[in-house]
């Protein structure tokens, strides 16, 4: 939806992430939007050095989310919902990962 | 930095850390220098101008033999959350002048921490600010409101007014 005005589909689709998930990891990432690592690392990269994205260590993972200081963050959220809606159905599966807690040891 | 980057075409204001160590007189050292840029600078032209003044890229920083500071290039715009900065301070230094964010938007800035990640070293660096500058107290009320984050503004006045350190109209 938004791919000419963003330049990549793949800058899209992670910021639908970030936007319904609140965070996510590159590897996390590549597994959820079917995607390999790299690209995906280069993606929020730039995203971070536009000052879009956040990033921190959780452990030893670095884990992204929208950077809520981001001077045009209140105009981009509505863009980025109106776009979401317009995704087919098939499309919008992939950002509804389950982030319910679950029990350690228990099988999906 | 500042100078030579104004030398060569590219305007930009200091904000973050640096900002703390100079408005409390170094009561707060800061290892980074956060520049944020007025304009959009290509990454290789940025590279190319900082090479010729000796810093080279490690990472996301530049880096200096010479020069203790890990200095950070940031996109624009220039803003705290939403607020768009319309007025900068200006520091001279041997007759070189450089932009940086005034006492009061430092005290922005560091609040937007400390609201955002619940990051208390950034309220201190807030309060340490307030001690040895004069801040439009009414100017982050507002601020804060408009981000949303009264309630924390609250606390942190709060704070102010029981710190007899602040300095107070």
């Amino acid at each position: 939806m938004l791919e000419p005005l963003l330049g990549s589909p793949l800058k899209e689709q992670l910021l639908y992430f970030l936007m319904l998930q609140g965070e996510g990891y590159p590897s996390g990432l590549a597994r959820s939007l079917g995607r390999r690592l790299f690209p995906i690392q280069d993606q929020l990269r730039k995203l971070e050095d536009g000052g879009i994205v956040v990033s921190r260590l959780k452990g030893r993972t670095r884990v992204y989310s929208l950077n809520p200081r981001y001077a045009f963050l209140k105009e981009l959220l509505p863009l980025l919902l109106k776009a979401y809606e317009y995704l087919p159905k098939k499309e919008k599966e992939v950002f509804k990962e389950r982030t319910r807690p679950r029990k350690g040891g228990k099988t999906l | 930095m500042a100078h030579h980057l104004l030398n060569n075409g590219i305007e930009v204001v200091l904000t973050g850390g640096a900002c703390v160590s100079i408005y409390s007189h170094n009561r707060y050292a800061s290892l980074d220098l956060d520049f944020v840029t007025m304009t959009t600078v290509h990454p290789r032209l940025m590279v190319a101008v900082l090479a010729r003044g000796g810093f080279r890229k490690e990472g996301r920083v530049f880096v200096h033999p010479e020069c203790p500071f890990a200095v950070d290039i940031l996109a624009p715009p220039l803003s705290i959350g939403a607020e768009p900065v319309r007025k900068t301070a200006t520091l001279t230094v041997r007759r070189m002048k450089m932009k940086l964010l005034t006492p009061t938007d430092s005290v922005k800035d560091r609040l937007a921490a400390y609201y955002y990640w619940n990051d208390l070293q950034a309220l201190e660096q807030a309060l340490l600010i307030c001690r040895h500058q004069l801040v439009h107290l009414a100017s982050v009320r507002r601020w804060s409101d408009a981000e949303g984050h009264l309630d924390k503004f609250r606390e942190f006045r709060k704070t102010f007014m029981s710190d007899p350190k602040t300095r107070k109209r």
